[in-house]
């Protein structure tokens, strides 16, 4: 017995449900404005939703916001110190164009061998500066420093304590992508106070309101994570798409490979579900042109909706990609394909007419009646919308593989359903399905999918880990694991102490145990060969505890 | 905060092949590519705008036989890995060809240019020549071209040497290690090309030690001018790494940097891996400072952590060699017309014969080749191969720009071949790109223990 709670924080619309652990049903449904002030929104959903239902039974809370990603958008960042060391490669300068950045001596190579040791005097320097010109939170990055912190940590140990945030990129990320994981680092520095902020006025809200189930936060891989565990807030970024993705997942039961579409006024979302999997993306979130190591979704947003600007120029049809306001037929500047569907009587919304009279002048110039025209308008933006998935579908098959075996043997993806979300996604579901070719469904309670997916998430997390015997180092990053290893310290070894760590991460991240399933991803093996001989193994491996959901929603519910 | 921007867009190929080795211990091992693997991931070279990974294609028989004569058969000595490696060199080079890039870089194993058209099993850790196989699929697709194939790699192209041999539309540069100190044993400026392409052969033999100075010293007087004059539509650099001062098989003394300067002043629209097997110390570094000199991007920061000034300090002796060895080089390119005419005057045919070892299979060969010497055309060429213990072959090839009468007399050839005599009998008509064959593997003929 209990509810799950779920809110979602779009860029119109705030959602808010309370899904029915027992009976996987929606149990509470709330739509609101979203206003400038998101905290005030988030809480006006869950207000709706608590009094619905009873707050001894609220089991979870979680929201998805939009917080950091509209921070990060506007630049209204808190400006932090950066500290760099880049050691042999590509010129760093890339990385060293923000205000109050510091590349200093310290270099690691391949291995985690250190190539140049660090200089304390030097690091004591630029804290000082850093405190003399009032810079509150720092993030620090090594190349390789995932191989071998010990730098990284040489900065700790000078300026821990003197700032109210400091930011080590080997905590951050595992996987390998130097300039990703200083811009991660550079991103949660600068979002760390907004970020804890928000997490303790919601916090402050919730147990206010007599809840006291465990708050979560969504990531933009569409897993959950406990709000207080996560101090790295750029995680909470584009948690919208992700959102929306896990409650298809969450509407629809499908082995195989699933699209889903969310067409919204300004964009549409394509992403895909494989047996239930999100689809990641291979390195990371791009967040407002910044290339983070952030574990996201694999989401293509292209810039044609309901509300998309309909034009006709020298004969041609366009549809899409500005947005100039709402639809005609509810008072806005230009013809839109929601006033497509409502001239066709599909959508009883707002003034027919007006609809009609801004669909005059594209109808003329295309030689077609309105209605005609109105249905052109609807096929070209599903037409649009079908071109674009199958880029989309290209660029996932022509991801790179290393080994032959994946690349003579790899599997192509060719989905064969599509499920639309979204406000209107039903009224479009004719069009779409004669341009994508496929079937197309629609799921109860589409309007509200992303507030059930953030209802629904599990706790979702990675580790990358690394042993060196020639060496005799294990590195498992994430989970803060350095330590000496034996040469006899085998793959199985490896892959043991691994998962015995995703777990112990993912009880402290607030994992549910019950259908906890880790799973390994990658890992590999070679020899290291010094001159001729063979002195030792390299393994690796990663591993995650993958984005999924907690319960169903019944169709019925 | 963002990534910076690549001056020209290049295309890579990154195929490591983790899964394949010639054997456990042999230098062209499953982690050739596993530390510059890490270095290009680390650095995130592939996020850097304007440098695009591509998935390697698969190259096909019909791609391997318009180049090699696979003996058995393409089946039995041709595994998966080599139509990646070559299928990788082709993918870069169609994105440069349709122009969606500038420039392509085929970081891919294992290599080839120790593979000749005669393929008998492994040569050099070769099989079959991936540039070639790449470059005559491009001819094939986009119509003819004229090229320059730049070697750089330690040891001397002789795989590729012998391909292009009676190509005049391919220039082949091949700068190396001495032959008397280093595999193959070839590469002497006397190795001048055929009849049909005498002076698109040129071999720079340097002396072992030779550093950034001598490289670049021969980049800037000798392959410059001469690919000045020759004008190619396309240059191809087989990058092997292994003149780096850290490699454990040859003796030179090339730096990382040394190397991305050298690809800065090459300027070549293909590079394609070949050897290296300082697997640590240098592939991490010279592969990225490669693909950061190709896309444009400055190299000044790609210092491997072994280097300090002297590793690069070659002698005087060697700068004074390498002066003289490029004036003669340079004489022997600008009139080789007349040295044409002294070496085969009026001759209607010339023929040689010579003995080829295929190292790691083992299988000794004697060639015998014949080459029409012709005014309107490269020439037909007629060759029979003989490995005793394995098979007896004949490979006729009629060049893309083969003149009737060439074609006429390599159509009598095969139609006059009998498979009495050989064993396979494979006629490449080029200018209409198909393969004909008679004969083929007999179950009697001993296996390669490579295959
Ligand atoms: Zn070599
Ligand atoms: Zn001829």
């Amino acid at each position: 017995m209990g509810y799950y709670i779920g809110i979602d924080v779009g860029g119109t619309h705030t959602d808010g449900v309370a899904v029915d652990v027992s009976t996987g049903s929606v149990a509470a449904k709330v739509k609101v404005e979203t206003s400038l002030d998101l905290y005030a929104c988030s809480m006006e959903a869950l207000e709706g939703i608590l009094e619905k239902v009873p707050t001894k039974e609220v089991k979870r809370v979680l929201f998805s916001t939009t917080l950091v990603t509209n921070a990060v958008a506007t630049g209204t960042l808190e400006p932090p110190g950066l500290i760099l060391m880049a050691g042999p490669g590509m010129n760093p300068s890339f990385l060293t164009d923000t205000p109050d950045c510091h590349l200093i001596s310290g270099a690691m190579d391949h291995r985690g061998r250190e190539i140049v040791p660090v200089d304390k005097s030097e690091i004591a320097r630029v804290v000082d500066n850093f405190l003399l010109k009032g810079i509150a939170v720092v993030a620090v990055a090594g190349k390789f420093s995932g191989r071998n912190p010990s730098h990284e940590l040489a900065v700790k140990e000078i300026a821990a304590d003197r700032f109210d945030y400091l930011s080590l990129s080997h905590n951050l990320s595992g996987a390998l992508n130097f300039p990703r994981r200083a811009i991660t680092a550079y991103l949660s520095a600068a979002l760390w106070r907004r970020h804890s902020n928000f997490i303790s006025a919601i916090t402050r809200a919730v147990r206010g309101h007599g809840v006291e189930a465990p708050l979560y936060l969504l990531q933009a891989d569409g897993g959950a994570a406990l709000a207080e565990s996560r101090e790295n807030g750029a995680e909470t970024a584009l948690s919208g798409p992700a959102a929306s993705i896990m409650g298809a997942d969450a509407m629809r039961s499908f082995e195989g490979e699933l699209l889903t579409l969310d067409i919204g006024g300004t964009t549409t979302d394509i992403a895909m579900l494989i047996d239930g999997v999100p689809l990641l993306e291979q390195h990371g979130a791009t967040i407002s042109g910044y290339k983070t190591q952030i574990r996201s979704l694999y989401n293509r947003s292209i810039p044609v909706g309901g509300d998309s600007e309909v034009k006709v120029d020298d004969g041609v049809l366009t549809v899409g990609p500005k947005r100039r306001g709402k639809a005609a037929a509810l008072g806005g500047p230009l013809p839109t394909p929601t006033d497509a569907l409502i001239i066709l009587g599909r959508y009883a919304k707002g003034d027919a007419d007006r609809a009609r009279k801004a669909f005059e002048p594209i109808a003329k110039e295309l030689s077609l009646t309105i209605e005609e025209a109105s249905e052109r308008v609807l096929s070209k933006l599903a037409e649009t919308i079908a071109r674009e998935t199958e880029n989309f579908v290209n660029e996932v098959n022509s991801r790179p593989v290393y080994t032959i075996r994946e690349l003579l043997h790899g599997h192509k993806v060719a989905p064969t359903h599509a499920l639309l979300v979204g406000g209107p996604a039903r009224l479009f579901v004719p069009y779409v399905e004669e341009a994508l070719g496929i079937p197309v469904e629609v799921p109860r309670h589409s309007d509200v999918a992303n507030a059930i997916g953030a209802a629904v998430s599990r706790v979702s997390l990675e580790v990358n880990a690394t042993a060196d015997t020639s060496k005799g180092d294990l590195s498992i990053p994430e989970a803060g694991v350095y330590r000496k290893v034996k040469s006899n310290y085998s793959m199985g070894n490896l892959e043991k102490e691994t998962l015995k760590e995703l777990e112990t991460l993912a009880r402290s991240h607030g994992v549910t145990m019950r259908g906890y399933q880790p799973e390994v991803l990658e890992s590999e093996s070679f020899n290291i060969i010094e001159g001729y001989a063979r002195t030792g193994s390299f393994h690796r491996i990663r591993a995650q505890v993958r984005p999924s959901i907690l319960c169903k929603i019944k169709e019925s519910g | 905060m963002k990534f910076p921007k690549a001056g020209v867009k290049t295309g890579v190929v990154f195929f490591p092949a983790f899964d394949w080795a010639i054997s456990a211990n042999h230098p062209e091992r499953e982690e050739r590519l596993l530390y510059t693997r890490d270095q290009i991931f680390e650095e995130g070279l592939f996020d850097v705008e304007g440098i695009t990974e591509y998935p390697p294609s698969l190259a096909t028989v019909e791609d391997v036989e318009r180049v090699h004569l696979c003996l058995p058969s393409p089946e039995k000595v041709v595994t998966s890995s080599h139509y990646i490696s070559a299928g990788g060199a082709i993918a870069v080079g169609e994105a440069v060809m349709k122009g969606e890039v500038e420039r392509g870089f085929a970081l891919v194993r294992p290599p080839g240019h120790h593979a000749t058209r005669v393929v008998r099993g492994l040569r050099g850790f070769c099989v079959i020549n991936i540039e070639a196989v790449m470059l005559e699929y491009l001819r094939k697709q986009y119509g003819p071209l004229r090229v320059a194939i730049i070697d750089t790699d330690c040891h001397h192209g002789d795989g590729t040497q012998e391909v292009y041999w009676n190509d005049p539309d391919t220039l082949f540069i091949s700068l190396h290690q001495d032959g008397r100190t280093l595999y193959p044993g070839t590469g002497f400026p006397s190795e001048f090309g055929g009849p049909g392409g005498y002076g698109a052969t040129l071999n720079i033999p340097m002396p072992p030690g030779t550093g950034d100075k001598g490289y670049l010293y021969v980049i800037d007087n000798f392959v410059l001018p001469v690919l000045e004059d020759f004008k190619p539509d396309l240059v191809i650099n087989s990058a092997g790494q292994d003149n780096h001062f850290s490699d454990p098989l040859t003796n030179m003394s090339l730096t990382a940097k040394g190397y991305a300067e050298l690809t800065r002043r090459l300027s070549p629209h293909l590079a394609v891996l070949e050897g290296g097997y300082s697997v640590q110390s240098a592939l991490p570094y010279v592969n990225t400072g490669i693909l950061l000199a190709l896309a444009g991007l400055d190299t000044s920061n790609v210092i491997e952590p072994l280097y300090s000034p002297e590793v690069s300090v070659q002698s005087k002796k060697t700068d004074e060699f390498l002066k003289e060895l490029c004036e003669m080089m340079l004489y022997r390119y600008e009139n080789r017309e007349n040295l044409f005419e002294e070496s085969f005057g009026d001759k209607e045919y010339h023929e040689t014969t010579k003995n080829l070892f295929h190292d790691e299979a083992g299988i000794s060969e004697h060639q015998r080749e014949k080459t029409r010497i012709c005014r309107d055309c490269p020439g037909v060429t007629l060759l029979a191969t003989s490995a005793p213990g394995y098979s007896e072959d004949y490979l006729i090839t009629l060049p893309l720009r083969g003149c009737p009468r060439c074609r006429r007399e390599a159509e009598e050839a095969f139609a006059n071949a009998s498979t009495e005599e050989f064993d396979t009998i494979l006629f490449q008509d080029r200018p209409n790109d198909v393969t004909y064959k008679k004969g083929g593997p007999k179950p009697t003929h001993t296996r390669s223990r490579w295959l």
